[in-house]
């Protein structure tokens, strides 16, 4: 900070020297003299209501309220006296006389600062003889209680709903001392984020998860991070025996600054899980048995041994993971390629993260990639083919952040979402015409004549765009504030046809207009999955094949020159018989993958499945051999979230059973094959990575290839073909309250929505005959799934909208299994069904 | 000189032992002719006497006049423990109310300070006069669960043998 941003202060007969434009209590926070509080939070606008912070102002005859008066330069000011003691006893005594005080069964006893300041203020008298408050605790929020008669009415609740997560669920009702705080009927609709929770300072919202299951000073507390989504959030565990209890954000520590969202706070209930896998089974006669490591590790071994010799390398396959660790699957890669011998090493991250990545290496050169500060200060974002509120909650409310400040929102998405909603401006594209939107864009504002194939007109009217609106698109690409414009893509761009050229494309504009972006990942370690070399094509750092003697130089071990399978061309393959075995670290294809039907005949041809899970997963059910794996909270190491941050964590509790981390496992696991790893700990395997991969961002550099994507010629079908039978489109989207298989274990989750719901125009509910709940039929060319509807009327008519991950109605079974040819990613954002009532 | 012929004397005379024996012959005498209640030296455990009143044994749980557990599962006992002998277990009734499901000390843990009963904000928990505490068998019955604490709350046993534990 520069001398003239300082001024100075007296404080309590001290100078002090603190940046301009604070209010007192923000510079009494700083240099580190407390003044007590119960409405300010530094986060928060101020409010000024509670009466706390009282202080003397030298000058001003009255006591002023230190949140809500600014500090100017040679103020002197005093927070501690004899009158202002008096003022604030006086304001916990009203508070007193009205709270109920069963500290007794209160689950903030010990962390509430009601019981703090009472205690600091020690002799407060008890003058008033009024009725203590005889107000309910409500309940109808299936995951927060709100014990109104504990409430200070500090409205820190009201005010982080709305400023900070934008739900405006809770309001106050009624004034003065019945005042309530609560959700009111034609409020907007909680998110369960929990942020009411946390910043309440009494016991008045409380985490109904947690409710009497413990007092606040039982619990161990542990920093990790949330297992769900890209953002990468850091998580504080609260334990008790080895058992999560409840999880809250620490302080503003993290990427997420202190906030979380509903998976991340509520969705940790599948760790001790009842069901959780706690031995190894193998199959016998047909039947799943539990045995012990041992047997569970030579049969394995025994088994890939068996059919690399019988069938050689090329027939086994592997999964890494989108949900492991960095170090697990960079062991998973060195254990396919080196242990097994072949490149044909994938993950779900093929679905959503690899295709954008494809895009990225064609790219040479810098390209600006955004972090989530980035876009709480942009000035403008455009956003295409995502839904950030929904898949990456946090990076949704950074979005909301920077529209708070005014940055201007511009959504083109044919499906109407959570973040449609924020926008200032929703282009509802046609379905499947992100790609060629963003290559109309690429025509407009790159001028390339290669995209001259294109006439305008034409291109236009399949994206359902006027030229206008198209300009209007570019403009936030265009001008000074291009430097400060965010471009937000997902999976809309990514599982389309041609995703890695539009994904090229939109990078090369990105590049060109100074601006920056960010792809949204709907899975936590996607990025990091590919980082450690996951990939048929690609070793770890993204290091090319052709590079592998410097990694055969390091592991000791030989490197297969041909690339490998991907995903849907290892199921192909087993599906013709040629692939034998399948090693699956943590995924679960039959659910997350498109067509479940394709997916689980691949899965069954071959003679050998290997699953290494915490659950019995679809996947795991067809297994041969299920190893029992640690779950994120059980284990070390690091995840690379959707920014590119690299974040190193250690485990809070120990694993359930006999599970064991992934890693663990493959290093045991290639010891029984005769090609043991050398690490000992988790610790060894990272320096191994780290040292190969010096530079996560310059190895990105030095991998581009530079290539120029194909680009589509006009023949090339966008979008859905008319089908009369099949009158419906369905566009997938994505939920808060689930992400993989775990979310639907959560009970959290569970509370926080129960069941999938088909979202439906009501024109197209009436001609349908069905209401609010009722359940119908959805059929398409490949399968049918019975889900309820829900109506909205912001739907696009003739367009159904459901969404991924819940397990009583996933839309994966309604699609085909045609992938992109150079992304291989399947395609699963749109398809044509019919549907019936039930 | 008279320091010598003193200790001569004293030697020949079989003095000491005299002088010992004299004292185990009262003894002697005294132990037939004295009752038995009053001897020093008890037969236990044929012989018992009860420990004091404010002895810290065995812990006991209270219940009110309703019959309902006194303890409402406030842990300021556990916290106030420096043994670290107390385990609590509580969840969330049908009402939303608070139920106490679970309540373990770990008797090889506790120091019998009885600084739990002195926290106790509902005068739950009492270390009663009970002193008998040693068992034979397993570790687990040195945990002592809830049904036993509430047991020997209720009876207030002043040995072992007036409870079935
Ligand atoms: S809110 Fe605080 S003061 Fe009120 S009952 Fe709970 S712990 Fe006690
Ligand atoms: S959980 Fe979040 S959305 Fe729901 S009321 Fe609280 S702050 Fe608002
Ligand atoms: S419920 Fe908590 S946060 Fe909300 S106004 Fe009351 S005391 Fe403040
Ligand atoms: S799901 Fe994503 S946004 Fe939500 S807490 Fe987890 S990492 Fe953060
Ligand atoms: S015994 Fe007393 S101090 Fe311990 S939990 Fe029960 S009520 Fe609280
Ligand atoms: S903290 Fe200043 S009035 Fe509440």
């Amino acid at each position: 900070m520069s001398g003239n941003n300082l001024i100075s202060v007296t404080v309590n007969d001290k100078v002090y020297q603190v940046p301009a434009g604070l209010s007192i209590i923000q510079a009494a926070d700083r240099i580190g003299v407390c003044i007590p509080r119960f409405c300010y939070l530094e986060k928060l606008s101020p409010l000024g209501g509670c009466r706390m912070c009282l202080i003397t102002v030298q000058g001003i005859p009255k006591l002023q309220t230190a949140c809500t008066t600014p500090a100017k330069d040679g103020m002197v000011v005093v927070t501690e006296s004899e009158e202002i003691d008096k003022a604030r006893k006086a304001t916990l005594e009203l508070q007193l006389a009205q709270h109920p005080l069963d500290c007794f069964h209160c689950d903030k006893a010990t962390r509430c600062d009601l019981q703090d300041l009472t205690y600091l203020f020690g002799d407060i008298q008890h003058r008033y003889d009024f009725p203590r408050k005889d107000l309910p605790t409500l309940y109808d929020n299936p995951l927060i209680e709100r014990n109104l008669g504990r409430c200070v009415h500090c409205e820190r609740c009201v005010r982080v709903c709305e400023e900070i997560q934008g739900a405006d669920a809770i309001s106050a009702t009624r004034r003065g001392r019945p005042t309530e705080m609560r959700e009111v009927p034609g409020g907007g609709e909680c998110q369960h984020c929990g942020h009411c929770v946390d910043v309440c300072p009494v016991g008045a919202n409380l985490d109904r998860l947690f409710s009497h299951r413990g007092r606040p000073f039982q619990m161990e507390e542990g920093l990790s991070l949330c297992p769900y989504c890209g953002c990468g959030c850091t998580l504080s565990l609260n334990t008790r025996e080895g058992r999560i209890m409840r999880v809250w954000p620490r302080g503003d520590e993290g990427v997420n600054h202190g906030s979380l969202c509903a998976r991340g706070r509520f969705g940790w209930g599948f760790v001790n899980h009842p069901e959780r896998l706690a031995r190894p089974r193998i199959k016998k006669n047909g039947q799943l048995v539990e045995v012990d490591w041992e047997e569970a590790l030579l049969f394995t071994a025994t088994r890939l041994e068996k059919i690399i010799r019988e069938h050689g390398p090329q027939s086994v396959g592997g999964l890494g993971s989108a949900r492991a660790t960095d170090e697990a699957n960079y062991l998973f890669q060195r254990f396919m390629r080196c242990v097994i011998g072949n490149n044909n090493i994938d993950s779900s991250a093929r679905l959503g993260y690899t295709a954008g990545l494809t895009g990225r290496l064609g790219v040479a050169g810098d390209v600006r990639e955004a972090t989530l500060d980035d876009v709480r200060r942009a000035a403008r974002l455009l956003v295409i083919g995502a839904d950030p509120v929904e898949t990456n909650p946090i990076l949704g409310l950074a979005m909301k952040a920077a529209i708070r400040k005014g940055a201007t929102v511009v959504v083109a998405d044919p499906r109407t979402t959570l973040t449609s909603r924020w926008a200032s401006q929703h282009f509802r594209i046609r379905p499947g015409s992100e790609v060629p939107l963003i290559l109309a864009l690429a025509r407009l504002l790159l001028n390339e004549r290669e995209l001259s194939a294109f006439k305008d007109a034409d291109l236009l009217a399949r994206i359902a765009l006027r030229s206008e609106e198209l300009a209007s698109l570019a403009g936030m690409l265009e001008g000074d504030a291009a430097e400060q414009t965010v471009v937000l893509a997902g999976r809309g761009v990514t599982q389309a046809p041609y995703g890695a050229s539009a994904v090229a494309a939109l990078l090369r504009i990105v590049a060109k207009r100074g601006a920056s972006y960010l792809l949204t990942v709907d899975r936590n370690n996607e990025r990091g999955s590919c980082e450690a070399g996951v990939l048929p094509d690609r070793l770890p750092g993204l290091a090319p094949l052709s590079d592998r003697e410097r990694f055969e130089k390091v592991w000791g071990q030989k490197v297969p020159e041909q690339p490998g399978l991907s995903a849907y061309e290892m199921l192909q393959a087993a599906r013709d018989g040629k692939q034998k075995a399948f090693y699956i670290m943590g995924e679960n294809p039959v659910d997350d993958f498109p067509d479940t039907r394709y997916v689980e005949e691949a899965l069954s041809s071959a003679e050998f499945l290997v699953v290494q899970d915490l659950f019995m997963t679809p996947t795991a059910v067809m297994a041969d051999v299920i190893l029992p794996s640690a779950s994120f909270a059980e284990k070390a190491g690091q995840f690379t979230n959707l920014e590119g941050r690299v974040q190193p964590y250690t485990a809070v509790i120990p694993p359930v059973g006999q599970a064991r981390p992934d890693a663990r496992i493959l290093v045991e696991l290639s010891r029984k094959m005769g090609k043991g790893f050398p690490h000992k700990n988790i610790v060894e395997v990272r320096e191994e990575m780290n040292n190969l991969v010096p530079m996560k961002e310059s190895q990105r550099q030095l991998a581009c290839n530079g290539l120029s994507h194909a680009v589509p010629g006009p023949e090339v079908q966008w979008g859905p073909v008319e089908d009369s039978d099949f009158p419906y489109l369905l566009l997938t989207t994505a939920s808060l309250y689930r992400n993989g298989a775990e979310s639907n274990l959560a009970v959290g989750l569970q509370k926080g929505q129960e069941r999938a719901a088909l979202r439906l125009h009501p024109a197209d509910a009436q001609g349908l005959g069905v209401s609010d709940g009722d359940s119908v039929m959805v059929t398409s060319k490949t399968g049918e799934i019975q889900v309820s509807v829900r109506l909205d009327d912001e739907i696009a008519p003739d367009t159904l909208q459901l969404a991924e991950g819940f397990s009583d109605a996933n839309p994966k079974t309604l699609f085909g299994h045609e992938i992109d040819p150079v992304t291989r990613t399947p395609m699963a954002r749109y398809v044509q069904v019919k549907m019936r009532k039930l | 000189m008279s320091e010598k012929l003193n200790r001569f004397i004293r030697t020949i005379t079989l003095f000491e032992l005299l002088k010992g024996l004299a004292l185990t012959g009262s003894v002697w005498v005294k132990s037939i002719v004295t009752p038995k209640a009053v001897l020093v030296t008890r037969q236990y455990p044929e012989e018992k006497r009860p420990s004091f009143p404010a002895f810290k044994g065995h812990h006991g749980f209270l219940k009110d006049e309703d019959g309902s557990l006194k303890c409402v599962g406030c842990g300021i006992c556990a916290a106030a423990c420096p043994a670290n002998a107390i385990r609590i277990e509580t969840e969330e009734g049908l009402q939303h109310e608070k139920v106490v499901t679970g309540y373990e000390i770990d008797a090889f843990r506790c120091i019998y300070c009885g600084l739990c009963e002195e926290s106790c904000p509902k005068d739950a928990i009492v270390l009663t006069q009970l002193f008998e505490l040693a068992d034979y068998e397993n570790r687990e019955r040195y945990i002592w669960k809830m049904d036993r604490l509430l047991a020997v709350g209720e009876k207030r046993p002043l040995f072992r043998d007036e409870i079935d534990l």
